[in-house]
């Protein structure tokens, strides 16, 4: 089971928002621009649904080919269950190339399972190599965002932060923050003995493509003698050529790029200057087999973690992926609560407004399949229940006048339902409308 | 709208410009030696490849003392000159491979310059697709545009942990005499 994030208080969630509304107005303003050059979007979008839909329809088979080629590749591909087990397998890793020191670029599947936070336990040291997961390192935040982990700080902050943990004194400026960030990073690249970073996509082949706009990835990868990758089941695309459409969806709606300033293919263990280099790939599943079987709620595996839904959320904006206590925020985050570790079920922080659903570069509709969970969901049930009693009531003038007075006696009553009703988990409710439906 | 395919050359001047890079163009290894030598500042690291090692006595002529990459990583560089495969102008991507010596060259350079063969310059998405498939295994990088990041307050900060600078050299090698 991972660890939830910590909650932060609601007072020290909202004072971020403006922050946080104008970084991702910024975002939205810059995919605009980058959109009035692709008619094709609408084309792109449901192409690049098709291709994440196929790749789920066969994963088992593609997985298997993947773990064949990266293999006879001369890599290691490592399975895990869940955060629990990737963690015990990476920290094996570890003991074995005797790593003492790490360095991470930025990977949210990692965040998901709480690597950082477990290797530092084990006594390693690990940095973030990526800026703003380098800023939320040393502020002990978790990321604020699936692209812009600091969205939340601003430059005074970080001026403090790295005044009070690498001992300098700095203007709040951010070309004088990040030069002065990139002088404290380089050193520990050579000092690793481990590399670990995410995966975009990966091919049947055993090609990893990886986006980044920093070098940090590129140093990750390549600097350390070992590198591993950490990649969610759902990554697989069936073949390269797929990933042509979904690498030109992901940069404009991740950053308002046309592409990011590097995209690495990467396939089978990289020479090192110092000789071999070990290379592993951890595939996490994590919930996402679950999700998977599930013939309703599986698109939300298309994701391409472009941050795109976030945003333009009204909830999103009021304090970020902080309000949601969870590494996945957003209507995207809301999908994946009942199933990634650790469970949970958010579905009421959407508002329904449906601006997210015109945003998706994978044409996910969004709020439908919220609505969809909503069903499932105990939270609403007794909402649920009650909005259709009064729906039935209030239509019928006579009968409401007959009831009125029953009604005002038993509006206490209410609450003590709610919390029965609260009880029953969602994956009960989920089970019995699957049974209900093969019923039919 | 995305500019008709005949101007492929003027679409990658225009993506490589959005994206913070400059185009040259240089048809022999003089003509070469003179993009770099205007551009180019000291330490300066080349990809060992024959078209770099012609235009090298023209640098050591001007007084420039161009090193080449061997077995080890690079010391820290001012600028690194390295050949592309191809490029691809509707992204305005340049596809680099990372082998041989000069693979870590770009690693700790303030400033990139690639070649691009100019016979591989005007490569659709799909065929740059390919032809990195074609290089596999090992590591093929597009770049576009020099590192950057805008994880402060979403300012654009170029240079964050590579090049600040990204120029490209569309290059015609000449037949020798």
């Amino acid at each position: 089971m991972s660890m939830p994030l910590p909650r932060k208080s609601l007072p020290a969630i909202l004072n971020s928002s403006p922050a946080i509304m104008s970084a991702a107005h910024r975002a939205l303003a810059a995919r605009e621009q980058v959109l009035r050059d692709y008619p094709q979007w609408p084309e792109w979008r449901l192409q690049a649904r098709e291709v994440r839909a196929a790749a789920l329809s066969r994963l088992e088979e593609l997985l298997e080919r993947l773990t064949e080629s990266v293999t006879s590749l001369g890599g290691t591909v490592l399975k895990a269950r869940d955060g629990q087990e990737a963690r015990r397998l990476v920290l094996e890793v570890a003991r074995r190339h005797r790593v003492k020191s790490v360095v991470k670029s930025k990977s949210m599947t990692a965040e998901e399972i709480g690597l950082r936070p477990a290797l530092s336990a084990a006594g390693l040291g690990v940095t973030e190599t990526d800026l703003g997961e380098f800023i939320i390192q040393l502020a002990g935040d978790s990321p604020a965002h699936l692209t812009a982990p600091a969205l939340h700080l601003n430059r005074g902050r970080i001026a403090e932060l790295f005044r009070e943990h690498l001992g300098e004194e700095v203007s709040p400026d951010p070309v004088a923050l990040s030069r002065l960030a990139a002088r404290h990073l380089k050193p520990r690249f050579a000092a690793a003995d481990l590399g670990i970073t995410g995966v975009n996509w990966a091919a049947p082949d055993g090609t990893l493509v990886l986006v980044e706009n920093e070098g940090n990835l590129r140093l990750t990868a390549a600097r350390p003698r070992v590198h591993l990758a950490v990649m969610g089941l759902e990554k697989m695309v069936a073949d390269l050529a797929d990933a042509e459409v979904l690498l030109r969806l992901l940069p404009p709606s991740a950053t308002g790029q046309r592409l990011t300033a590097l995209v690495h293919f990467l396939r089978g263990p990289q020479p090192h200057p110092q000789g071999r280099r070990d290379f592993y790939l951890v595939l996490l599943d994590n919930g996402r087999s679950r999700l998977a079987a599930d013939p309703e709620l599986r698109p939300a595996l298309f994701c391409l973690r472009c941050g795109a839904c976030l945003n333009v959320c009204p909830v999103f904006q009021a304090g970020a992926a902080h309000l949601y206590g969870r590494v996945y925020p957003g209507a995207i985050g809301i999908l994946l609560a009942p199933y990634l570790d650790p469970v949970g079920d958010l579905s009421e922080l959407c508002t329904q407004c449906g601006a997210c659903e015109d945003l998706c570069p994978v044409a996910l509709e969004l709020p439908a399949l919220i609505r969809g969970q909503r069903r499932l969901s105990p939270r609403f049930r007794g909402l649920r229940v009650l909005s259709r009693a009064a729906g039935q009531v209030l239509s019928r003038p006579l009968l409401y006048r007959w009831l009125e007075p029953g009604l005002r006696l038993a509006a206490p009553l209410v609450p003590a339902l709610k919390a029965r009703v609260a009880r029953e988990s969602f994956h009960r409710r989920r089970r019995r409308a699957a049974a209900r439906k093969a019923k039919e | 709208m995305p500019r008709p395919a005949s101007q492929p050359l003027a679409l990658l001047q225009t993506r490589l410009e959005e994206a913070g890079a400059v185009l040259h163009r240089a048809r022999g290894a003089a003509a070469l030696a003179r993009v770099l030598k205007a551009r180019v500042g000291a330490p300066l690291w080349l990809e060992a490849h024959p078209w770099l090692e012609q235009a090298a006595g023209e640098l050591q002529k001007a007084g420039l003392s161009p090193r080449f990459a061997r077995e080890e990583w690079a010391p820290d560089a001012d600028t690194v000159v390295t050949v592309a495969l191809a490029a691809v102008p509707e992204t305005g991507s340049v596809l680099v491979k990372a082998d041989g010596p000069g693979a870590w060259l770009p690693f700790r350079a303030r400033k990139q310059v690639v070649l691009v063969p100019h016979d591989q310059a005007a490569l659709s998405p799909a065929a740059a697709l390919e032809l990195t498939q074609r290089h596999l295994p090992g590591l093929v990088s597009w770049l576009t545009g020099p590192t950057r990041t805008a994880d402060i307050e979403k300012v654009l900060v170029l240079g964050a942990q590579g090049p600040e600078e990204l120029e490209v050299v569309i290059y015609q090698p000449v037949e020798g005499p």
